[in-house]
């Protein structure tokens, strides 16, 4: 039966498609989640040509991976995983190093964004951002930009609740440091 | 406490937090200032990293299709391509398509060069404030075949066959002009398909039994017709209009059966060239067709076990699956079939005797799904239930406004995913109504509609009758000035209305309480337009509350008639002589409305009520006045660039002036800032066609 509302089949039922064979709903799960991914990976290797090939795999790998999907975690989750898995190994190929930064540049959680806001452009900010350690940047992203819970962070990251609660707090007191609130300011 | 609530302020604000928490956490808001000032930074924070996040990509390339042989030999289902095709053809539904009153448009872009004559439109997709103007009690039949100053394509450039063609379409039978937008298609004159009407047929499988995956066509065949496409009589005959479009498989001259991909048609076999891809392989197949269909790529690469993700070795042979897809050019092979393998590891080398195309099959048929009516009454009060609320991402609220009123029927996609067809580009200002509307009837599976002119009233009884709307308001925020804004109908009571506002909350739930008046003045600077979303199977429901409504143009003269109280009431009503000017631009009467908007203009609106309706920039247009045009587009640009239509428009007045290079920059501009907007698509096309002139220069020949 044709059921041309399929674009409105959850994830999970799109999925089980998959695995029984319908290249189709691989069509679906990429114009739903293809930018979102892109865009993550263009994040993690920094290349758009290399993301795009990387994403292709990732898509292959989807498609492989079907029919072992549990559904303990979305979709979307389980998608980023493996883009994860797959940025980093073409990373430590190609020898590309994470961002170091001193976590001493810190500042304090007291002193209002918005005041540093006034003072530094919004562009700024995004500059900040960027010069987050890749852990830290990478975890605002999955919270901010992929619109993933706690939990979800944790597994795609591969680490504990409670390590992505300090990331955050930790992201955000840096972003702060670099715009140049200081403890003392 | 206060760190529990604290470390669940970024999931707030990313709208993941579950709905219980995210009431919770609104109750403690409200009393604990500090956390509303980490509230606020982690809002500046996730704006800065969705816009960076989102900056890096805008673009989706094609999905290349190389899966094969997973857990071995996997024999594609029959259905899956077939599915492909109906989930792919951009079937504009609604009471746009449905009604059989017919428009034409006195407003032109471009020179028409031939006897053109029948012009299609992409109207019902364009906007608002655009000027069409109806035409009614004229001769439809000859109203139809005025020339009209179009677009249109040198008799060189026209892919039209050369098949004999039945004869015209029924004496009786209107030949009528369906409005029209920028851009028009035209048609030949009196060029048409005849197609005997089969049980099960609608105007959708006829449409893709003609092999052409554009909307238009099927309301031109209604309004060729005068049929209702809902309910066609078996053994009735259709018109089908010949014309060719930019969408090249349009061109397909003949009606063609529908024939899923089967494998039981065999297989035709292509030798592999140096060089070769599988792009190259379904061109050579599909006769030099200059589009390929990608939903045979992964058949074909699935049957062959090949990656074509890479080279293909010079002399293999590939094997094309039989039988043919909606384009209907895969008839034209003759190879020799092959049989489906038995089993995929014996090669497949077999010549069979040519298997004949067989005569018909099943056509798609659009399937309703199941009514949706969720309400809530208490007292005087009722609500919509099971919206879920979220907050808007930076510039979003055109797609989260969508998002939530889409939830009422079950969408579980957060407004990232509308998002993505919306506003490509996060700094992209301005979602329009008609690209909002298009979206839901394209990729939802539900319906919607936008009108104009409405009154909180009617608003009121959709709600009541379970209907969610999203009616768009300026906004007058102290932090921000005046913006832009969608609001969620959700719910009303006698004196209020209560929406969900992706910026200002949910009231817990509730719906923020606006009373008739104040909502009504939020409104009316967006000329009181909405949107209706509505499951297919409520359309008749629909018809009922909306009444005279129905009918757009109802909307347009009750937007006229409102502001010409208004300006009746005070004279230097600012925004009453704006919606003045949109609502007679649509009406036709440009030389008013562009004196309307001058009057506005005049009197001093907010400068980013230009982000969002393009008004001003058509009326001007229209005259003649590409200078204004160009310097109203360059006044607006020099507050932001993230505007697609403004753009467009300064590169149609640049057409105009006969500066191709300029305007092809403008258009290509726009695309940048979403590359989904298809009238500047079309534009750039025109201007590589050579056809795209400035009014009053003929082209060469």
């Amino acid at each position: 039966m044709t059921d041309w509302t399929i674009s409105t089949e959850s994830d999970p039922t799109l999925v089980a498609r998959l695995a029984a064979g319908e290249t189709q709903a691989l069509d679906v799960l990429y114009a739903r989640h293809g930018l979102a991914l892109l865009g993550y990976l263009v994040g993690q290797v920094g290349d758009q040509a290399l993301a795009e090939e990387i994403l292709q795999d990732v898509m292959l790998a989807v498609w492989h991976g079907a029919g072992s999907f549990r559904g303990d975690s979305s979709v979307r989750t389980w998608m980023l995983a493996i883009a994860r898995r797959r940025a980093i190994t073409e990373r430590q190929r190609r020898s590309v190093d994470a961002v170091a930064l001193d976590d001493d540049l810190a500042a304090n959680d007291t002193g209002p964004l918005d005041v540093l806001i006034q003072r530094a452009e919004r562009d700024d900010l995004r500059a900040a951002l960027r010069r987050l350690p890749d852990d830290q940047r990478e975890t605002l992203e999955l919270v901010f930009y992929h619109d993933l819970s706690g939990p979800e962070v944790a597994e795609v990251m591969g680490i504990s609740p409670g390590t992505v609660k300090s990331r955050l707090h930790r992201a955000k007191a840096l972003l702060k440091g670099l715009l140049g609130v200081r403890t003392d300011a | 406490m206060h760190e529990y609530w604290e470390d669940r302020l970024p999931y707030y604000v990313a709208g993941t937090l579950p709905p219980d928490e995210r009431s919770a956490l609104e109750r403690h808001l409200r009393t604990c200032l500090l956390c509303q000032d980490k509230l606020h930074e982690w809002q500046l924070i996730t704006h800065a990293v969705r816009a960076e996040a989102s900056s890096r990509v805008s673009f989706l390339p094609p999905l290349k299709r190389v899966y094969p042989s997973r857990n071995g030999w996997h024999k594609p289902e029959n259905s899956s391509v077939e599915e492909h095709i109906v989930t792919t053809f951009e079937l504009t539904r609604g009471l746009e398509l449905r009604r059989n009153t017919t428009s034409s448009r006195t407003l032109s872009f471009f020179t028409l060069a031939a006897a053109a004559v029948i012009v299609i439109v992409f109207a019902a997709l364009i906007i608002t404030p655009g000027g069409s103007h109806k035409n009614t009690g004229e001769d439809p039949s000859s109203a139809g075949l005025a020339a009209q100053a179009t677009a249109t394509l040198p008799p060189t450039n026209t892919p039209l066959p050369s098949t004999a063609l039945p004869t015209q379409p029924p004496a009786d039978s209107p030949v009528s002009q369906v409005t029209a937008t920028p851009f028009a298609i035209t048609l030949e004159p009196q060029r048409y398909v005849e197609h005997t009407v089969v049980a099960g047929e609608d105007c959708l499988s006829i449409a893709v039994m003609y092999g052409n995956t554009d909307p238009s066509v099927i309301e031109l065949i209604e309004t060729f017709n005068e049929v209702d496409c809902d309910a066609l009589p078996v053994g009735a005959k259709i018109w089908v209009p010949v014309s060719f479009s930019p969408a090249p498989d349009f061109a397909t001259p003949t009606a063609l059966p529908v024939l899923p991909l089967n494998a039981n048609e065999g297989f035709l076999e292509y030798l592999v060239q140096p060089g070769d891809d599988c792009l190259d392989v379904l061109a050579a197949y599909s006769q030099n067709q200059p589009w390929v269909d990608w939903s045979l790529m992964s058949v074909i690469e699935q049957t062959n076990q090949v990656s074509c993700l890479y080279p293909l070795t010079p002399g293999s042979v590939i094997l094309i699956p039989g039988g043919t897809s909606a384009a209907g050019a895969y008839l034209e092979a003759t190879a020799t079939p092959i049989p489906w393998p038995e089993n995929p590891n014996e090669p497949m080398n077999t010549t069979v005797e040519a298997a004949p195309v067989p005569a018909n099959a099943a056509p798609p048929t659009p399937v309703a799904g199941p009514v949706t009516l969720n309400i809530s009454q208490d007292g005087d009060t009722t609500r919509l239930e099971g919206i879920r609320y979220e907050q808007q991402g930076w510039n979003n609220q055109g797609p989260t406004a969508l998002t939530m009123a889409l939830s009422y029927y079950g969408w579980d996609q957060k407004q990232d995913v509308a998002a993505q067809w919306l506003k490509p580009n996060i700094e992209d200002k301005s979602v329009n109504p008609w690209q909002m509307t298009y979206y839901v009837n394209t990729y939802t599976g539900n319906n919607a509609l936008y009108r104009m002119g409405g009154t909180v009233d009617l608003l009121k009884s959709l709600v009541e009758a379970g209907f969610p709307v999203i009616a768009a308001v300026g906004l007058d925020s102290s932090e921000d000035e005046w913006l832009g804004h969608y609001q969620v109908l959700m719910g009303r009571d006698d004196d209020n209305v209560l929406v969900y506002d992706s910026y200002l909350g949910s009231n817990d739930d509730q719906g923020r309480p606006y009373a008739d008046a104040d909502f009504d003045a939020a409104w009316r600077q967006f000329n009181r337009t909405f949107i209706v979303i509505y499951e297919p199977g409520r359309e008749k429901d629909l018809r009922t509350i909306l009444g005279e409504y129905v009918d757009p143009w109802y909307g347009y003269n009750a937007a006229l008639e409102q502001s010409r109280d208004e300006i009746a009431e005070n004279a230097e009503d600012q925004w009453a002589w704006f919606n003045q000017g949109t609502a007679l631009g649509v009406l036709g009467d440009v030389q008013e409305a562009a004196a309307a908007y001058d009057k506005a203009l005049e009197l001093g609106l907010p400068y980013r009520l230009l982000w969002y309706q393009f008004g001003p920039f058509e009326a001007y247009y229209q005259l003649g006045r590409y200078d204004d045009v160009i310097a109203l587009a360059d006044s607006v640009l020099d507050d932001t660039i993230y505007i697609e239509e403004i753009h467009y428009w300064k590169g149609m007045a640049l057409v105009q002036q006969g500066k191709f290079d300029a305007a092809l920059e403008s258009f290509q501009t726009a695309l940048q800032m979403n590359a989904n907007y298809f009238p500047a698509q079309q534009a750039i096309q025109l201007i590589e066609w050579g056809i795209a002139l400035p009014d009053g220069i003929e082209p060469l020949d």
